[in-house]
């Protein structure tokens, strides 16, 4: 009840000894100015020995008829002491913190404590980011051998024995006629064998290559083969899935080109080069001034690579590309050395 | 490989086009160039002079004076030391002012006292080959087809003037005072292209196919390569080709008359441009013939082939050979070998021997053009890892039509460039191959369809036409002829036809267009799901730092380790004697981890997930690979049982609270290990990881001889699962069970006991003695030192109390906790301070 309507209602009642009183309580209220003193002002007033409780065990030698307004009149000075005694309480227990507060100081440039969290390798990340980006597109997300039939790694992908091309593959063999897989490729046929078509798959992993390590080269490096067969697929429809994976990667728009490039388990097979982010197509060193980085080969599957998948090339066609995953991590994270990548050393480990 | 804008303008019109242009289209059309080089620049100073007078120098016996004509009366004095100044030469000079390849530039000076106004140039001097033995002097054979407009020529190499030839009047009285390169091609442009990029392609590793391909990619028109040549009155060389199947063709005829000699300029000074070293007419011919006309050829010294005659035949087992290079072979059964009626003579397609090539004083040269088995060739080539220009084209399967083209070209330029040189013999043609043309039917629809583009039939016919395809039309489907030189295997199915026809069209033009696909679920791989969990748990949740390491065992390493990997799936070919076998653990790896890094990093831990290899095979035949996971923690300077258990307990945590995030039945990691031991598990402290009743994998303390052999103090904790197995374990289902509704009452309880009573035994006597009101007993602290006596330590367990239906009583609790205490009496050990239970 806001004071000023008591004491009007006091003043009507005509006792201007109860309004001293009043007068006297609301003044020691706003005189506290800690907790402690406000509550030795309740106490003092509205205690079990305060002044109200005497003024009111008086009440009982008043006549009855003048005891009732008496009794009225101490209750309305209760209650405005004790609402007079919570707001004061309240604006001292305000006051009080903000001199904490005013007191209150740290040093905001003390350093931020680290988590104790470990780190994903690097191409953790990338493979994860690209397998979520084709799961969203109904890719299944496959794992094959990476000590693979010779079958699965060249002859089943149209690279019969004594083809140039597996000059330009280093491959380590093994015995019993298994190799390293030298690319991701031998999954195409494997998911042809394995899945209903239609279907479209990737399959990331680690490759191998027989070669000399040098800041650009290793033995081992991890590469994504990519493949749709369906009914009819076309250059064009390559070309889309093509700019919508780099699309995803990249989280830009993208502009490709496409270039005659030789796989023997494509045919027609491309290189698909990408417009240098780097100057954005000036030239520079990055693309070898050219405005193009080379990013990916891709291709309309052979027709004898659909036939070692088990399938009718005159029912199914496919597309497929490879993109090697390593040298995505460098872009990505501007690693100017690949030997990083399997050095087992935490002053990389703990740099993503 | 390399090759040159001038060499294919021997065969197509370029001029006018720029460079980069048709760099540009080739990249784009064919196969990305690698680079494009400018030879002879620097020289537009240069001018071409004649000779007048050549004097002697008063003041040096060495030097001449000269005065050189520069045309239009203007004559200019100076002073040479070339020995080789004839009057009436044409030379190339260069005046005051000009600047040389190199940044020198040419001054007026005085040498001995007399003043010299122009240099007589060498061609180092221009930087067009390192001879410096005198001044260059130009032959007609050098000049530019540029100064011949309408000038045509039967020489089958394109070049208008044989060596020898005079210049004619006209030439002599106009080339005087003309810059030297509009009189002579030193100014060319070389391009680059991956020798990968044309493994598909036999008719592109030669200017003219590559000028075939230009033209069709320009439109332009080709000029073809002459197969006829002129022959001599003898019987052809006798030819006998023991196994057809390995040489489908072989052409030789002799030559007599020869003379060795340098080449020209120009023959030599586009062999430097494509790479190759120029040695003598006769060498340089064949080189300029197979880098012309895509087809090694070879040249014996016809005195040293026995007998007059060739044999094609196999070598026998071990028959030595000696190469051109000087290299002893032992050659094998599989080699084939062109030989005399003696000994083998060449290394068919790959390299001559030693006992045949052309030497200074040849004067009679058998040529043979012929056309080798690509895989044979091949495989011989690798055998001796002999690779040369010849069997890298030869591998490619070549086109058996090629050979009278190269004979042609090699006849006339031998008789331009040794003037006097002739055919002696008719040519043998030894030929099995088979003349049948490819066909192969093209519906046109099939190209639009498959392209994703509308492509008119019309524009798919003239695009093959000018590639050399015949096309023909039967009910709206084509009948497409392959022509020869790309019909040996690189064009066989419509798709190779949709290929010619989207890249000459251009791919850019192909307009993007999304897939229309059925929509579907796609299953899970239940490794990779897993896998998709276990990285961020133990990289984010348990603070382990993911590494990846080679799939190779190091041998260094594991030696080291004193561990023979069993079962050890070995490379045929290593890159190194070090990395011969494949990881058949992760451990040894990730212990080479812990070296490298233990000093930079004296606390931590890291995991990998890989595959390890076993020689064991499948039902398929394929090694068995499965995923391991590898956990491996070190703490540098720990010391101490207490440090060690504090490692354990980290990697036994972050375990248990993986195998908790996989929603894997309950772990037990603390039985002992019973399978196969390595020699880096501790004796006694390695245990099973266990996931219900399934063993999936092991994890202990480092054996101390293991960190010893590290060279790394402190300790190391490693565990290594086997994801495989982790992938079948048993799953928990997660179950909500009721909040408490009542207050748990908590106790704690220290135990003192002999060192090797285990915590696990103490928690299970607790637990035994509890009684179902005990919800949970968790070890909270492990204490030895004062006042525990030496070989007894501390154990303070956290006992919770409570009951579904009510609050327990202190009576209750009581009453538990004694008969908790006769348990753990009975597990052996004693109460903190002699007597009874401190509560808190
Ligand atoms: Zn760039």
């Amino acid at each position: 009840m806001p004071l000023g309507c008591y004491k009007s209602a006091v003043l009507d009642a005509g006792n201007p000894g109860m309004d001293e009183l009043l007068r006297e309580a609301l003044g020691e209220v706003a005189e506290a100015t800690t907790i402690a003193t406000v509550k030795d002002v309740e106490v003092r007033w509205l205690g079990k020995k305060g002044r109200l409780t005497s003024l009111l065990k008086e009440l009982g030698g008043l006549p009855p008829e003048s005891r009732k307004a008496r009794g009225a009149e101490l209750n309305s000075f209760k209650q405005a002491v004790e609402q007079a005694v919570e707001s004061r309480r309240i604006e001292v227990t305000r006051a009080e913190a903000d001199d904490r507060a005013r007191a209150e100081r740290i040093d905001p440039t003390l350093p931020g404590h680290s988590m104790a969290a470990g780190r994903l390798h690097p191409l953790t990340r990338i493979v994860a980011e690209v397998e979520d980006l084709f799961e969203r597109m109904g890719f299944h997300i496959l794992d094959y051998p990476e000590a693979e039939r010779e079958y699965f790694n060249f002859d089943g992908l149209n690279i019969p024995a004594d083809h140039p091309a597996r000059d330009t593959q280093d491959t380590f063999y093994l015995p019993g006629g298994n190799v390293l897989r030298t690319h991701t490729s031998p999954g195409q046929v494997r998911a042809m064998r394995g899945l209903t078509p239609p279907f479209r798959a990737i399959f990331p992993g680690r490759v191998y290559r027989c070669e000399a390590t040098d800041a650009s080269h290793e033995h081992t490096f991890h590469q994504v083969e990519g493949l749709m067969i369906d009914r009819s697929v076309s250059i064009a429809n390559m070309l889309s899935s093509m700019m919508t994976l780099l699309e995803g990667v990249f989280r830009r728009k993208v502009e490709v080109r496409l270039r005659p490039g030789f796989f023997p388990f494509v045919e027609p097979g491309f290189e698909l080069d990408l417009r240098c982010m780097v100057c954005g197509g000036d030239g520079c060193p990055v693309c070898k001034r050219s405005g193009w980085v080379e990013l990916l080969p891709c291709g309309l599957v052979q027709p004898n690579v659909i036939r070692a998948g088990g399938l009718d090339p005159d029912e199914w066609e496919g597309w497929a590309f490879g993109l090697g995953l390593s040298r995505l991590v460098m872009m990505r994270y501007g690693i100017d050395d690949i030997r990083w990548l399997m050095a087992g050393d935490l002053r990389f480990a703990r740099q993503f | 490989m390399k090759f040159s804008w001038n060499w294919l303008s021997d065969w197509v019109d370029l001029a006018g086009r720029p460079v980069s242009e048709v760099a540009n289209r080739f990249t784009m059309t064919v196969a990305e160039l690698e680079g494009v080089e400018a030879v002879g620049e620097g020289l537009r100073g240069v001018v071409v002079g004649r000779i007048a007078t050549v004097g002697q120098h008063p003041n040096a016996d060495k030097l001449k004076t000269v005065t050189v004509d520069l045309g239009g009366g203007r004559v200019v004095s100076g002073v040479s030391g070339a020995p080789n100044l004839v009057v009436g030469a044409l030379v190339p000079v260069a005046l005051p002012g000009v600047m040389l390849p190199g940044g020198n530039e040419v001054r007026a000076t005085e040498i001995r006292g007399v003043p010299s106004g122009v240099v007589l140039l060498s061609e180092r001097e221009m930087a067009l080959s390192d001879d410096h033995s005198g001044v260059m002097i130009l032959q007609p054979r050098d000049l530019s087809r540029r100064c011949f407009a309408g000038v045509t020529s039967d020489d089958a190499s394109g070049l208008p003037f044989a060596d020898g030839d005079d210049f004619p009047a006209d030439l002599l009285a106009s080339l005087p005072g003309k810059p030297l390169v509009d009189v002579v091609d030193v100014e060319d442009h070389v391009f680059e292209v991956d020798n990968k990029s044309l493994t598909h392609r036999p008719d592109l590793w030669g200017h003219h196919g590559l000028a075939r391909e230009i033209a069709a990619m320009l439109g332009l028109p080709l000029k073809p390569l002459s197969d006829t040549f002129p022959v001599g009155p003898d019987a052809a060389i006798p030819v006998q080709v023991d196994s057809p199947i390995d040489c489908p063709r072989y052409m030789a005829m002799a030559y007599a008359g020869v003379s060795i000699a340098v080449s020209p300029f120009a023959v030599r000074h586009r062999l430097r441009a494509v790479g190759l070293r120029p040695i003598n007419n006769v060498v340089d011919i064949t080189n300029y013939v197979m880098m012309a006309v895509g087809q090694p050829v070879h040249s014996f010294d016809q005195r040293q082939l026995t007998g007059g005659q060739i044999v094609v035949r196999r070598a026998l087992e071990t028959e030595p050979f000696r190469l051109l290079d000087g290299r002893d072979l032992a050659l094998s059964g599989e080699d084939l070998v062109i030989a005399d009626a003696l000994r083998p003579v060449a290394l068919a397609g790959v390299m001559g021997g030693e006992n045949s090539g052309i030497a200074d004083d040849t004067v009679s040269v058998v040529l043979e053009c012929a056309t080798f088995n690509p895989s044979r060739v091949r495989r011989t080539a690798v055998r001796y890892g002999v690779r040369t220009d010849s069997s890298a084209r030869f591998e490619k399967s070549l086109d058996p039509n090629l050979p009278p083209c190269a004979m042609a070209m090699f006849t006339s330029m031998l008789s331009a460039m040794s003037p006097g040189a002739h055919p002696t013999s008719r040519p043998a043609d030894f030929a099995s191959f088979s003349r049948q043309a490819v066909h192969i039917r093209l519906d046109p629809a099939f190209v639009s369809r498959r392209l994703g583009m509308d492509v008119p039939a019309d524009r798919t016919r003239s695009i093959l036409e000018h590639l050399g395809f015949l096309v023909s039309e039967e009910g709206g489907v084509f009948d497409v002829v392959v022509p020869s030189w790309r019909a040996t295997k690189d064009v066989r199915i419509p798709e190779d036809l949709l290929e010619e026809i989207g890249r000459v069209i251009g791919y850019d033009q192909v307009p993007p267009l999304a897939p229309m696909a059925a929509v579907a679920l796609v299953a899970r791989l239940p490794r990779r799901e897993m896998l998709a969990t276990l990285r961020p748990v133990l990289a984010a949740e348990c603070g382990l730092d993911e590494v990846m390491t080679y799939s190779f065992d190091s041998r260094a390493l594991v030696t080291r380790l004193s561990f023979e990997p069993p079962d050890a799936l070995a490379l045929v070919n290593p890159i190194s004697a070090d990395a011969a076998t494949m990881r058949t653990d992760l451990a040894p790896n990730l212990l080479g981890c812990v070296e490298r890094n233990s000093a930079r990093f004296p606390d931590a831990g890291i995991f990998e997930v890989g595959r390890v290899f076993r020689a064991t095979v499948d039902t398929e035949g394929v090694p068995k690979q499965p995923y391991h996971l590898g956990v491996v923690a070190w703490r540098r300077l720990a010391k101490g049982r207490d440090e060690s258990e504090a490692l354990f307990r980290r990697v036994k945590g972050a375990l248990l609270h993986l195998f908790g995030r996989l929603d894997l039945a309950d772990a037990v990691i603390e039985d002992d290990f019973e399978g196969e031991r390595r020699p880096w598990m501790h004796p006694n402290a390695t245990v099973a990881v266990k996931v219900g009743a399934t063993v999936v994998g092991s994890m202990g303390l480092v054996h101390p001889a293991t960190m010893q052999a590290l060279e790394t103090p402190g300790v190391a904790v490693l565990a290594e699962i086997d994801i495989e197995a982790l992938v079948v374990a048993p799953r928990k289902r997660r179950v909500f069970s009721p909040v408490p509704r009542f207050p748990s009452i908590t106790n704690d309880l220290s135990l003192v006991a002999a060192d090797d009573v285990r915590a696990g035994t103490l928690a299970a006597a607790i637990r035994l003695g509890g009684g179902p009101s005990l919800a949970a007993v968790e070890l909270v602290a492990v204490y030895s030192g004062p006042p525990i006596p030496d070989g007894r330590r501390s154990l303070s367990f956290r006992m919770t109390f409570t009951a579904p239906d009510r609050t327990l009583s202190d009576v209750e609790v009581k009453e538990a906790i004694v008969r908790i205490v006769a348990h753990a009496r009975a597990a052996g050990a004693s109460m903190w301070g002699d007597e009874g239970s401190q509560e808190s």
